[in-house]
């Protein structure tokens, strides 16, 4: 059996499968300090009430990423070395708005956001997705085969964000090139090396999004960044016009949007595309099910995103002592909430292993967290997905994996779980 | 004086409602919202049109 105390985050053995450790968790401590002041959090149950309860548990000062260091990946982060402060100077000036950010300042970034990816806007944008996921199709349609995530579930979200951000064509190689570089530092054990070309690289993007932002200001075009400029929330007679609460935002604050957008929005639906579509070619019933009947796809994708998080870990901070799950939390611990645990919570999921499109309890997944901070791109990411899934499904006849060209390894990240390749093939059109 | 209705059937639970207007949107059980008023007051429709937006599964509406 496997033993919590083992529990080792940046081992190759639980990066590139991490269930078991998560259910030796949830058996023997659902809050479990894995080394003095971090913490991680398994449960279903406590994880709902954690990311519900951020007066406790705060995202701000940089908690959200696990940016640990030492052998065991789990000491405290030190302070940057000079060549990276000294890149830094060039920097568009940092915001906590919404990923970073705490209440009562986080919800007004919040109402202020949500218009520009609600529901309702984001299904304005369907044709130019479609278009999108199309033309990717038509690259390799006649191939009879292709790599998944390079040729196809990558570029989607990639392009996607770029037109809600204004990104012309012309600048897409560039900012791809911009986005992988920049991502990298989030992979949790990097080198020195890495994280000057990392950081080199989001300083150059931030400055070119804050371009990107004074330029729409004489013209906000429809897209994300001109809504974003134009957002603003109406002062009733209470409030005061000249109140911070109805001040627009400001060209950092919309930088600080945008990156999020770009850094969780793309790298997720990427993600999110390649494992189910693995899922689904080693579920041939459900695939056949779904390729006949379309209108499953939504479900599809939530159980989709519940049984391969693409999100498995994000962190707080506790801001009080606190006694939780049985545990003494002492205040300023680090506490990762392992999402990928909770939605393979044998108490909240029956059968958690399996995926089953037809769960009763679909919605229940927290593959978008909960609370304060749940998605803000949930809206655009199902939607994505969906328009992603209607074309592979409906264009690519009889798809399969490609024999003996995938050996399913993952990328070694403890926050992003993603598939390195995925190769298929499929009838020639 | 305009309503909200939430349809309880596609909220996926998030809490967006509860949390970005407390006045109107109460967590009930099961992390489901409850409506806190009958009638969104005149001088809430801009924080009611927030909760249709801020909803991530659309499941709230405003009508007349």
């Amino acid at each position: 059996m496997t033993d919590v105390k083992d529990f080792q985050p940046f081992s190759v053995e639980t990066l590139e499968c991490p269930y078991p450790f998560y259910k030796a968790m949830q058996d023997q401590a659902p809050v479990f300090e894995a080394s003095p002041g971090v913490f991680f959090v398994s449960s279903y149950e406590h994880i709902n009430q954690a990311l519900r309860d951020p007066e406790t548990f705060m995202s701000g000062n940089g908690a959200a990423f696990l940016n640990f260091q030492g052998e065991d990946g789990l000491a405290p982060p030190t302070a940057p070395p000079p060549v990276i402060l000294e890149i830094l100077k060039n920097d568009v000036p940092q915001r906590d708005t919404l990923l970073s950010g705490d209440p009562p300042a986080h919800a007004r970034f919040r109402r202020l956001v949500n218009r520009s990816l609600s529901p309702r806007r984001v299904a304005q944008f369907e044709p130019q997705i479609r278009r999108v996921v199309n033309d990717l199709i038509d690259a390799f349609i006649d191939d009879g085969e292709c790599e998944l995530i390079e040729q196809f579930s990558m570029m989607v979200p990639l392009s996607v964000v770029a037109l809600a951000l204004g990104v012309p064509q012309s600048d897409l190689a560039q900012y791809k090139d911009w986005c992988v570089r920049s991502v990298s530092i989030l992979a949790g054990k990097i080198t020195p090396e890495q994280a000057v070309d990392a950081t080199t690289a989001a300083v150059e993007l931030r400055n070119y999004l804050a371009d990107k932002v004074e330029a729409a200001r004489q013209k906000p075009e429809d897209n994300v960044i001109g809504d974003l400029i134009k957002a603003h929330i109406l002062a009733d007679e209470a409030g005061d016009e000249t109140d911070e609460e109805f001040r627009p935002l400001d060209t950092p604050e919309i930088v600080s949007v945008a990156q999020q957008l770009l850094v969780a929005g793309q790298e997720t639906v990427n993600y999110l595309i390649s494992s189910l579509t693995l899922m689904l070619l080693q579920n041939p019933d459900q695939l056949a099910e779904v390729i006949d009947d379309p209108t499953l796809i939504p479900d599809m994708i939530e159980e989709g995103m519940r049984a391969e998080s693409p999100i498995q870990a994000l962190g707080r901070f506790a801001t009080r002592d606190v006694e939780f799950g049985g545990v003494h939390i002492p205040a300023g611990s680090r506490v990762i909430m392992l999402y990928g645990a909770a939605n393979r919570d044998e108490s909240a999921f029956k059968c958690p292993a399996d995926f089953d499109i037809h769960r009763e309890d679909l919605r229940d997944h927290v593959a978008f967290g909960a609370g304060p901070h749940y998605c803000v791109g949930a809206a655009l990411a199902r939607l994505e997905s969906k328009i992603a899934f209607e074309a592979l499904l409906g264009r690519l006849k009889n798809l399969r994996l490609a024999e003996g060209k995938n050996d399913f390894t993952h990328n070694y990240n403890f926050i992003f779980r993603s598939l390195k390749a995925l190769h298929i093939e499929f009838d020639k059109a | 004086m305009p309503k909200l209705t939430i349809d309880l059937t596609t909220c996926k639970k998030s809490g967006q409602c509860y949390y970005m207007q407390p006045a109107l949107v109460r967590r009930g059980a099961d992390n489901l919202p409850e409506l806190a008023v009958a009638e969104v007051p005149a001088n809430q429709i801009d924080d009611a049109q927030d909760l249709v937006d801020g909803c991530p599964a659309g499941a709230i509406d405003l009508i007349d």
